[in-house]
């Protein structure tokens, strides 16, 4: 497990974690949403150790990860960027991290490399981006390592490279228990691969949830009452939005269907159409209910 | 069955029904082997742990069993639990459409021809 | 893994990791190592199979164009070493790299370690295998020319080589090859200390140059502007307290300057570790900045602030001084101008831009208040007063005093006060500790008087070097030297020479020298005298018959067995024994000298002097079959008088043409006869002076009042007012201003010079003019008829 305890992170004087707490059990495929310089990467390298905390701290398995190397040996960190593995071919790059991983394994590393068609001995800046990148990531579940970090870990892969980096993850899922943290600004691709996504917003860890409890728990609701009703006649914590439009108003609410029937039961509602709403929708209004405009998250509309 | 991880519904519920319909069409015999958790996660480019969880309420359900090292299978008394989760929803369906104003006769109507219909 | 251990033990240092680590680099340099391993091959090794070859095909080696070309290409290698430290640490200054090797599973000790190593193996291994080549085909060459030797033809390569090319080229080879070793270690750790500061690549690039200049520079600034403001501190000294091994640029001057030519191997070991553990100093403050260092620092042009600030103080307090050294106000406004421009140009770099300009203009200004303001207080107190500092006698343990006779400057016979004469590279004994009292008092009366001539405004004509080294009671040592000291000085320390520690210092000296002596070798005659000894007198040496000859090799023996020890005893005895008025007495005591040729580089023997107090050491010498001595007689010159005012002692004194006098005497005169001399050129006395002499001094003395002359003549002055110098007894007396008059009266201009070449440059006019005035005085001396001889004869020789 890996566990954040009031961990602060600064660079200049400016936080770029601010006082964090997060929890990522074992066996997870975390979610690390957020738009650029929100402190997704900063959260990643702290879990890897390449940084370390000014404030709290960064534990993996109960111990801090810093200049610990036995316990970095359970932790890979691909970050975003393929240029320092320009000199090595795919030999060299297993050779390489085969001394520092104990339990680097040969044979996996060899039956990823055939599944993608990278040739062994060639100098990988000689590839593709996505060559590049897949190389980095066979070589990361090579390690065999029980955590896995990936930083904007699909950029620069097409479609079909990405089926088959999605199926490696899954086998190593599978086969032991590997837990993923993954931070993208792309929400559909969180949505695909993570079960439990948190969202951080200016170096402040906004929300973390599962996924599918998001989803099921919160719902668009449309409804019209009798009385002229308004805004302050629904007080409650679970309102995260509410609108009218004629007579009918749009509330954005959470819970499940039967808890909200049973909340908006006593405003005898003329019609009440509950409905799920997409992922993109809750985080806008889950921002919104936070006090976050939703143009604040996102990059030109790109994540949301 | 087909799984959309961009729907509205989540992703587990999606492989419930999906495995429930099977079910019920009896596209699915009894004791026979679903796909693994692996093969769902790699067909539909989704997470295992979802796929894994979907299962896990499904074997809570009674719908499946599974065999450590063998897989999943459909069990022998889904039906009770299938047919007792659609009644409750087209119970809860003939409500609304109730509150909507559609009279009795047209909703039985509409029940005997997508009986026929199938 | 589980299996790891439970304890929160740090990993450990030898880790498997680190060395995986280590010969991951090294793969990933394999390039530059083979580079650097051809740069060096066409260096030391090609060279030496181009003059194999040239041996075994006996062709002429040309082989100046090659040896530059591999100095030019090892020193390029060489240089390489900073960019080895550089690419073996690439996450301190690149971002790219910074992901990777800080989330390895390696503690940072254990990844500076695997960095370190692999970065300095990289650089030395290619220069180890070349040299080990290149030794090894030294010695092989070595090995071949030395049995070509013996069988070459006159013409051939192995002769044109010169017989011991081989022999002498080795040990400077691996003396050099083992310096540049652990220089290229030095240098090394140096570039990773100033990379562990850096955060990109000008920077390291910058400040590794800059930092490689600067400490050099900055400490032979300071100690130059120290030691010119305190009499006493010779600047060489005092900057190899700390140069020759703080930087890679020092121990190479250092090395070049000291240690190449004239270093023993004890000294080469012990520079070598100092080089070494400044190294691991260097190398220890790296890695302590370097745990500092965070992943989020890589890509900052200067890390570390402080280090920037450090450099601006160095450099531009170094220039300050080296501008105000000159000592001349004009030199004010190009120092502002330089070093504004090299501090301004840096800063901008190091910030990027033009920001914080203020503040770096106030740190400038300060750096220079206080560069010019340290400067002109060591000045105006000549270093607080340092240099008048004369221990007193109480205060100190020991002093060790090195001077001519024990000093390090070569030594002519006629200037010596102790006797003892040292090689011209380095004396082969000890300078002589003195514990005893009263010569401590001696001692540093003379160091006050050293300290007062200092105010005269005379400049002694000659003048000796001397060093003092004090070790108080304290246990603090006090090393002072001083250049030039006016020679009359020197009297002050006349009785010390003669107390039991100093004659124990000498006899050990003489013994040192001997001992070198290998019995048993044989003795080589040509083409100059070694390993031998032969009999001189003053000048010349002595044969069987008494007669002087210039070339009489005749007492070269192989030394037997024991003779070095015998006769070292044998004089140490005898210096212990000797009276004082035998030492310092006339040349009637002493007028031989025991030369010891040792080696062939020398043309000229080392030389010991004895006298007929030596009665050991005579024994010693005739027992082991050198001629009797006695038969030559220690040159008896009672004839002669004391002369010198200081009316101590008497040096034998060179003859200057006397030859042309024993050939028109038809006698043989034995050198050692007292000569006065007037002349008026004190530079060039042996192959110009204008001489008058005689043998028996007396007759002139009371002829032509030399006494009252000498009693106004000073020993060893010269100034530019000083005409006429009285040449007497290996002693130079100026004749003071005042009686320039009265001896220009007694001055007799003739040239008549010669040496013992068996050339004589005369004119017949010069020798005419002498004897018109000293013909009697001639005939008296040398035997009637040989004034008109001369006449004859030079006429004859010259026009024959």
């Amino acid at each position: 497990m890996i566990t954040l305890s009031g961990v602060t992170k600064l660079f200049d004087g400016v936080p770029a974690l601010d006082n964090a707490d997060l929890e990522i059990p074992t066996g997870v495929s975390y979610g690390l949403l957020g738009s650029n310089g929100a402190g997704k990467s900063t959260l990643l390298r702290l879990i890897s150790g390449t940084y370390r905390s000014d404030g709290g701290k960064v534990l993996i398995d109960g111990e801090e990860i810093f200049d610990n190397a036995r316990v970095r040996e359970k932790v890979f960190f691909i970050n975003d960027e393929t240029v320092q593995f320009g000199r090595f071919t795919l030999k060299e790059l297993k050779n390489f991290y085969k001394g520092y991983y104990p339990k680097f394994s040969d044979e996996v590393f060899d039956e990823l490399a055939k599944k993608v068609q990278l040739p062994m001995d060639k100098r990988t800046d000689k590839f593709s981006k996505g060559m590049k990148r897949q190389s980095i990531v066979i070589t990361g579940l090579a390690c065999r390592t029980d955590y896995l970090l990936l930083d904007e870990a699909f950029d620069g892969l097409d479609p079909t490279m990405r089926i088959i980096v999605k199926r490696m993850l899954v086998d190593a899922i599978l086969d032991r228990g590997l837990t993923t943290v993954i931070s993208s600004h792309n929400l559909k691709e969180i949505n695909e691969v993570c079960d439990t996504v948190a969202l951080l917003h200016k170096g402040r860890i906004v929300f973390n949830r599962d996924l599918d409890s998001v989803k099921g728990n919160i719902h668009k609701v449309q409804a019209a009452f009798p009385e002229n009703r308004s805004k302050e006649d629904f007080v409650s914590p679970n309102i995260l939005h509410f609108d009218k439009n004629g007579s009918v108003c749009h509330i954005i609410m959470r819970g499940d269907e039967n808890m909200i029937k049973e909340y908006l039961a006593p405003y005898s509602p003329m019609f009440l159409d509950i409905i799920p709403m997409t992922l993109e929708e809750i985080f806008i209004y889950e921002m919104e209910g936070l006090g976050y405009k939703a143009d604040e998250i996102t990059e030109g509309g790109e994540a949301l | 069955m087909s799984i959309d991880p961009q729907s509205r519904v989540p992703i587990y519920e999606q492989i419930y029904r999906g495995v429930t319909e099977l079910a019920a069409n009896k596209l699915l015999s009894p004791g026979e082997k679903l796909p693994s958790v692996r093969e769902l996660s790699k067909r539909y480019s989704i997470n295992p742990n979802t796929v894994a969880k979907a299962f896990g309420m499904l074997e809570r359900d009674g719908i499946i069993y599974s065999v450590p090292g063998k897989g999943s299978f459909l069990s022998g008394g889904h039906e009770d639990v299938i047919l007792s989760n659609a009644c409750r929803e087209f119970e809860e369906a003939a409500v609304k459409a109730h509150k909507s104003g559609l009279s009795q006769e047209k909703m039985i109507e509409i029940v005997k021809e997508t009986g026929v219909r199938k | 893994m589980s299996t790891q251990g439970n304890t929160a033990k740090a990993s450990p240092i030898f880790s498997p990791k680190v060395f995986h680590g280590i010969k991951q680099g090294l793969l990933r340099n394999k390039k530059m190592m083979i580079v650097s391993a051809v740069l060096y091959f066409v260096g030391l090794p090609l060279n030496m199979l181009i003059l194999i070859m040239s041996l075994l095909l006996d062709i002429q080696p040309d082989i100046g164009i090659y040896s530059v070309i591999g100095a030019l290409t090892s020193g390029a290698a060489l240089l390489c070493g900073s960019v080895a430290a550089v690419l073996s640490m690439p996450y301190l200054y690149k971002k790219t790299e910074t992901d990777m090797h800080f989330s390895l599973p390696v503690t940072t000790t254990q990844r500076f370690i695997s960095d370190f190593f692999s970065g300095l193996l990289t650089y030395t291994l290619p220069y180890i295998a070349s040299t080990a080549l290149g030794l090894l085909l030294t010695l092989a060459a070595s090995g071949l020319h030395r049995s070509m030797i013996s069988a070459a033809v006159p013409g051939s390569t192995a002769l044109e080589l010169g017989e011991t090319f081989f022999t002498d080229i080795f040990p400077p080879i691996l003396k050099t090859a083992a310096a540049a070793f652990f220089i290229m270690l030095l240098y090394y750790a140096i570039s990773t200390l100033v990379m562990t500061f850096c955060g990109a690549m000008l920077e390291n690039v910058f400040n590794i140059v800059l930092v490689n200049c600067i400490i050099p520079g900055f400490i032979a600034m300071v100690t130059h502007t120290v030691t010119e403001n305190i009499y006493g501190l010779s600047f060489d000294d005092t900057v190899y307290k700390l140069l020759p091994f703080t930087s890679p640029l020092g121990a190479v001057i250092y090395f070049f300057d000291e240690l190449f030519e004239t270093g023993s191997a004890g000294e080469m070991v012990i520079w070598l570790i100092k080089v070494l553990a400044a190294a691991c100093v260097y190398a220890v403050l790296a890695y302590l900045v370097y745990r500092k260092r965070r992943a989020e620092d890589t890509g900052k042009p200067v890390v570390y602030e402080f280090f920037y600030t450090i450099l601006m103080v160095l450099l531009i307090s170094c220039l300050c001084f080296l501008f105000m050294s000159f000592d001349d106000t004009e030199m004010l406004i190009p120092m502002v101008i330089v070093t504004v421009i090299f501090y301004f140009v840096l800063t901008v770099i190091k910030n990027r831009g033009f920001k914080k300009l203020w503040r770096a203009a106030a740190l400038y200004a300060a750096i220079v208040v206080v560069s010019i303001g340290s400067f002109t207080v060591i000045e105006a107190t000549e270093a607080f007063g340092a240099g008048k500092y004369v221990p007193s006698p109480d205060s100190v343990r020991s002093v060790e005093i090195d001077y001519i006779g024990f000093g390090r400057e070569g030594m002519d016979l006629t200037s010596g006060r102790n006797g003892i004469v040292t090689s011209e590279y380095g004396s082969y004994a000890a300078s002589p500790v003195l514990y005893d009292k009263a010569n401590i008092e001696a001692v540093t009366r003379f160091h006050k008087a050293i300290l007062d001539s200092r105010k005269e405004d005379i400049r002694a004509q000659t003048g000796y070097p001397v060093t003092l080294t004090y070790k108080t009671t304290l246990g603090r040592s006090i090393t002072r030297t001083y250049p030039d000291v006016p020679a009359d000085l020197f009297d002050i320390l006349l009785p010390v020479d003669v107390t039991e520690e100093m004659r124990t210092a000498r006899g050990n000296a003489y013994a040192a020298l001997i001992s070198r002596l290998k019995p048993g070798r044989k003795a080589v005659q040509q083409p100059v005298l070694e390993n031998c000894i032969t009999l001189m007198g003053e000048y010349g040496q002595f044969s069987p018959d008494g007669k002087s000859e210039r070339d009489a090799y005749t007492f070269i023996k192989d030394l037997p067995e024991g003779f070095e020890d015998s006769l070292a005893e044998a004089v140490k005895a005898d210096v212990m024994a000797e009276p004082e008025e035998a030492y310092y007495g006339t040349q009637r005591h002493r007028t031989a000298f025991i030369a010891i040729w040792l080696n062939h580089y020398r043309q000229n023997p080392y030389m010991i002097p004895i006298n007929e107090t030596y009665t050991n050491t005579v024994a010693c010498l005739e027992k082991y079959g050198f001629e009797d001595l006695s038969r030559f007689g220690f040159q008896d010159q009672s004839k002669t008088a004391a002369l010198s005012p200081n009316d101590l002692f008497l040096h034998t004194v060179w003859m200057y043409s006397v030859k042309m006098y024993e050939k028109a005497a038809g006698k043989d005169v034995i050198n050692g006869s007292n000569v006065v001399g007037y002349t008026d050129d004190s530079q060039n006395m042996s192959t110009d002076s204008d001489i008058l002499l005689g043998v028996d001094l007396k007759l002139f003395l009371s002829h032509y009042d030399i006494t009252d002359l000498l009693k106004n003549s000073r020993p060893d002055y010269a100034a530019d007012d000083v005409d006429y110098y009285i040449y007497l007894n290996g002693r130079s007396y100026g004749v003071l201003p005042e009686y320039s008059k009265v001896a220009g009266e007694k001055y007799v201009g003739c040239y008549v010079g010669g040496i013992f070449s068996g050339k004589y440059a005369r004119t017949p006019y010069e020798i005419k003019r002498f004897l018109d005035v000293y013909a009697e005085d001639v005939d008296l001396v040398y035997g009637s008829g040989v004034a008109d001889g001369l006449q004859k004869q030079q006429y004859e020789d010259i026009y024959s």
